[in-house]
């Protein structure tokens, strides 16, 4: 968990940069666009008003001076008197000393020109006289880049009868035409005295000696002008100037670039205060959910993966079954206990298929008991359908998933080679119980009566009956001999049961002559012939002195019960080598066994031949624990007369 | 009463001549008939031939004491008294023996003369 906090923090801070790195580029390239493309459409366009404001201008200003020079009388006085409008093109002139000059000469003739204005080509926006082409020299007015517009210019007709004066008037970024006024008069009837006609008059008087203008006057006018000239329809607005127009284009980028700015700002901050709260840190928290649940689901996936292992893992056979008995879920151990071939079917089924009907209604009953009660515990031998028999501890247990769907789960433990190791620990333990009683009984019978026979000895030697003393010291002597067997054997026993001894290559011919010579003592041993038909080349590793155990066990048998009133009592002793294994037999043709004691044959303390009983009767029991040693098997074989005793081992051939 | 016929059965040659001198010091007249194991002991009784006691051994090769007991019970004629003999006591055998009504005393060997005196005077 912590190390996942720690990345995401890592990919929190890295998100928020790339988030401001982003607005931030967005703002710059938005300003940047704002300047290279906005920008000289707008100053475009604003030239373009300006442009149009002008000529409307002019176009006002031409039609409004028309009508004006139609009343040109008072017009002129007024546009004489006209200081204050600032803004209006030809009032501004007012200003001009020229144009003072030109008004008051206009004035001071008392005469009524007839007027003239040309536009900036020199082309007749108006006229009173009918020779258009008369103002040719305007021309030069105009195109003169320097022209002196504070000058009056004087043209002089070359006869003398008339004039003009020409004042360049302006009402733009500069020269816009021309106002010419036509006297026709003699220019010496005007032009008395420079001096005196000049702008510095104080007093003009007009015709009929009238005053005109008084700088006094034009002190006190501005209200009455300012009525005059609204009589005459002049309304003069205000145009403005080419620096005007520059100012506010400028103020107006200004205000467009500060604007732009201050948004920018505002979204900037805007971001930068609540950007985290209302959009990184869901955006964190959606991711940071999203990694937590891919990792989670990593975990659960993982943790699944790890309880199917498990139960995969599980050495006893582990299987799920629904409330309809069918087999959900099984492990690997289960489905071993199918034929191949049946696995794949097993999961789905019911598994009592493959089944004896008993078997599978056993099945079922401890299924039902498991549902109904939430456990249950069975042990059973089943046949599988493999074909083994097993012996199972099968425990059943209830549970429920999330659904509330009912389950068991049974866990069935193979426990054949424990029953089987019980079983044979319980046979051991009743050979032992067996053994303790045989041995004390026997142990004891011959001992009781050898002290009764020795007694009985005594009181004969006292009554000099020495025969029946020395019968019955014989009888004792027989009896403890037996007795001497017995301990014998049982020592013999003894070593029997422990079977760690080494194989050891040998010859069978020479252990079987080895036991004929070693039994040849016995008695009845030189009536019996011996058949012996043993390869003598034979030889392999075995555990010799087991096998010795039998060879001598089984050939004194053949002597001890020799029938002897057979007239030629024989022993066959023969070896037969059948692949790994060597069947060696030995029959007689002696008393043979009763065929009710077959089998008891190979058990402790049997015998069967009441008055050639001297043997122990553990004789055969050790022949078969040695056989077993060998890992081989040793059968009876009744003959017609006689028996017959096969031992079956395998062998290592050298 | 007086005991006219014994059989003895037993494995042990020994025993069997002690048990034999024991009754013919007891009592001379008494006819003795000696038994190997039950097989024989069952050859030798019949119709003809009831001894009034048999001294029986349990441990014998071939068919011992309680096989012996077994046969008997089937032939119907358990007037004879048997005497169990035993040369090691053992509960169990002494349980097996006595479910016979035949069966008188499992005892533990030597007490012949004791048992003889004993049904005598019965």
């Amino acid at each position: 968990m912590w190390a996942l906090d720690k990345n995401l923090a890592k990919s929190e801070g890295y998100i928020i940069r790339l988030i401001i790195l982003f607005v931030m580029t967005s703002v710059i390239l938005f300003l940047l666009l704002t300047l290279f493309l906005l920008v000289p459409r707008i100053d475009k366009a604003f030239d373009a008003l300006q442009t149009e404001s002008e000529k409307a201008a002019v176009k006002v200003y031409s039609s409004h001076l028309e009508q004006y020079i139609k009343d040109r009388e008072l017009a002129i006085r007024d546009i004489a008197n006209n200081r204050f409008v600032t803004s209006s093109v030809l009032l501004s002139e007012g200003d001009n000393p020229a144009f003072q000059d030109y008004i008051s000469h206009v004035l001071l003739l008392g005469e009524d020109p007839k007027l003239t204005v040309l536009d900036v080509s020199a082309d007749i926006l108006f006229s009173e006289i009918t020779e258009p082409d008369a103002y040719q020299w305007a021309e030069s007015l105009l195109s003169e880049n320097n022209v002196d517009t504070k000058k009056l210019n004087v043209v002089i007709d070359n006869n003398m009868q008339w004039f003009d004066l020409a004042v360049p008037i302006y009402y733009g970024r500069g020269i816009e035409g021309v106002l010419v006024a036509r006297f026709d008069a003699s220019p010496s009837t005007v032009y008395q005295s420079d001096a005196e006609l000049g702008n510095s008059s104080a007093v003009s008087y007009g015709k009929g000696n009238s005053v005109i203008r008084s700088d006094h006057n034009a002190m006190v006018l501005p209200s009455e002008q300012s009525l005059t000239i609204k009589t005459y329809g002049l309304l003069f607005s205000h145009t403005e100037s080419r620096e005007n127009a520059e100012a506010q284009r400028a103020a107006f980028l200004k205000d467009l670039i500060f604007s732009v700015l201050i948004g920018s700002l505002i979204i900037f901050l805007l971001l930068f205060l609540l950007g985290k709260k209302i959009i990184i840190q869901p955006y964190v928290q959606l991711v940071k959910t999203r990694e937590l649940l891919v990792k989670r689901e990593r975990e659960v996936n993982a943790s699944l993966s790890f309880q199917s292992l498990i139960f995969e893992s599980i050495p006893d056979l582990a299987f799920v079954k629904d409330e309809d008995f069918v087999i959900v879920q099984a492990n690997q151990a289960f489905l071993n206990v199918y034929p191949e071939s049946m696995r794949d079917s097993v999961i789905g089924t019911t598994s009592i298929e493959g089944f004896d009907p008993e078997e599978a209604e056993e099945f079922l009953k401890y299924d039902r008991e498991a549902f109904k009660d939430g456990f249950s515990q069975t042990e059973e031998t089943i046949l599988f359908p493999d074909g083994h028999e097993r012996t199972l501890i099968t425990k059943k247990t209830r549970f429920q998933d999330v659904h509330g769907k009912r389950f068991i789960l049974g866990l069935a433990r193979d426990i054949t080679d424990i029953k089987n190791a019980e079983k044979n620990l319980i046979q051991a333990n009743a050979e032992l119980e067996e053994f303790a009683y045989r041995t004390s009984h026997d142990l004891r019978s011959p001992l009781v009566s050898s002290l009764g026979l020795l007694e009985l000895a005594n009181k004969k030697i006292e009554k000099n009956d020495l025969d029946m003393a020395k019968k019955s010291l014989n009888i004792a002597q027989r009896s403890l001999t037996t007795l001497d067997n017995l301990v014998v054997d049982i020592l013999e026993l003894t070593k029997t049961k422990n079977n760690d001894e080494e194989g050891v290559v040998v010859n069978l011919a020479e252990l079987v002559a080895d036991a004929v010579e070693k039994l040849s003592q016995m008695q009845g041993f030189n009536e019996i012939c011996f058949k012996i038909n043993v390869d003598e080349t034979l030889e392999f590793k075995v555990k010799r002195s087991r096998l010795v155990l039998i060879i001598e066990n089984l050939i004194s048998n053949a002597i001890k019960y020799s029938d002897l009133e057979n007239e030629d009592p024989s022993v066959h002793v023969e070896s037969v080598v059948k692949g790994r294994f060597v069947h060696f037999s030995v029959s007689d043709n002696g008393l043979g066994i009763p065929e009710n004691q077959h089998g008891k044959l190979f058990s402790m303390f049997k015998r069967f031949h009441p008055k050639t009983s001297f043997g122990s009767g553990l004789g055969l029991y050790m022949v078969k624990k040695s056989a077993d040693i060998l890992g081989g098997d040793i059968e009876y074989k009744p003959l017609k007369s006689g028996s017959c005793f096969v031992l079956i081992f395998p062998v290592v051939r050298p | 009463m007086k005991i006219k016929s014994v059989m003895i059965v037993d494995d042990s040659e020994g025993d069997q001549l002690l048990t034999k001198l024991t009754i013919e010091e007891f009592d001379p007249d008494i006819s003795i008939s000696q038994a190997y194991d039950g097989r024989e002991a069952l050859g030798i009784l019949g119709p003809q031939y009831c001894p009034d006691i048999i001294f029986l051994d349990i441990n014998m090769p071939g068919m011992g004491g309680h096989e012996f007991l077994e046969e008997y019970s089937q032939l119907e004629q358990s007037s004879t008294v048997i005497l169990m003999l035993s040369s090691s006591y053992q509960e169990i055998d002494k349980q097996k023996s006595l479910q016979y009504d035949f069966v008188k005393r499992y005892v533990e060997k030597p007490v012949v003369l004791d048992l003889l005196k004993e049904f005598s005077e019965a």
